[in-house]
């Protein structure tokens, strides 16, 4: 009897280790979903600002990016799509780049980017709580975090972010 | 006047290198308690990548503004959750990770006194 309660302790403990330890970072939570979003004061690729008065009555999808990432390049065209499909303001935020390597990074894949906020010093990266790019944020009109996306956006994001931004518009 | 002059100068020099070593002592007691959250397993203290060198700098910055560590981490927790501390704190969400070692310790221990009464 004693082993058998010792054997199922035993096979708990390993069933807890397998799947906390299977548990893939995407699944963490961002502690910022459901409040407003945090602090945001950039210039932008176009010599103006970029802040919270720019998250006023309606439905924005903040991305932060850069042309040295590669999966940055593989997420541009679902980005194009999903303007597409739904065409709402996407604001860039250019993360720890070269301004010349965006410039031409823009002109050869398009650029699909209402705004482009420049992140020189990573700053507004660690004030959205980013990990590592792409990185992507859905805020609703009244500048509240919705979702968010670690890493790319494809074709099953696309999905999940048209039925977010559906019940927004409700 | 001028031995006076440079003597002023230097323990002026020495007040700003001596609280500078304090700043850097601090930030790296609070270095080694905050996750690298793109390596995982390491403290930002321990790890090269560039998050973990933009949060070593944002540390040192906050300090620099008189920020206390309790500040500084709550910064950090209200941004990238629990998981950014290396030694998570005690709640409804991590109790069982807190409490599982101990049960098993007392569990083993009153296993293996079972084994010596029976034998």
């Amino acid at each position: 009897m004693k082993y058998i309660s010792l054997i199922i302790i035993t096979a708990f403990i390993f069933i807890c280790l397998f799947f906390g330890l299977n548990k893939k970072d995407q699944n963490l939570k961002s502690p910022l979903l459901n409040k407003p979003i945090p602090e945001i004061n950039l210039n932008s690729l176009k010599n103006d600002k970029l802040n919270k008065n720019n998250f006023k009555n309606e439905i924005i999808l903040v991305n932060f990016f850069a042309s040295w990432c590669v999966p940055c390049i593989v997420e541009h065209n679902f980005l194009f799509e999903l303007k597409k499909q739904k065409p709402i303001k996407i604001y860039g935020i250019n993360y720890k780049d070269d301004v010349k390597n965006l410039e031409i990074w823009l002109k050869k894949l398009g650029n699909p980017y209402s705004k482009i906020g420049i992140d020189k010093t990573g700053i507004t990266g660690i004030n959205w709580g980013v990990n590592g790019i792409p990185e992507s944020f859905l805020i609703d009109q009244n500048g509240i975090i919705i979702h968010k996306v670690n890493g790319i956006i494809d074709k099953k994001q696309i999905k999940i972010l048209l039925s977010k931004i559906e019940l927004l518009e409700k | 006047m001028k031995k006076i002059l440079i003597l002023i100068f230097m323990c002026f020099l020495s007040q700003n290198i001596f609280a500078n070593e304090n700043l850097d002592k601090k930030a790296r007691e609070i270095n080694k308690k905050i996750r690298c959250v793109v390596c995982q397993s390491q403290s930002i203290d321990d790890s090269d990548s560039v998050l973990a060198r933009d949060l070593r700098a944002l540390i040192k910055e906050k300090l620099k503004e008189g920020k206390n560590e309790k500040e500084i981490t709550n910064y950090l927790v209200e941004r990238y959750g629990e998981f950014i501390l290396l030694k998570p704190k005690f709640n409804s969400k991590t109790y069982f990770l807190w409490l599982t070692p101990i049960m098993i310790i007392i569990f083993g221990v009153f296993f293996i006194k079972g084994i010596f009464k029976k034998n």
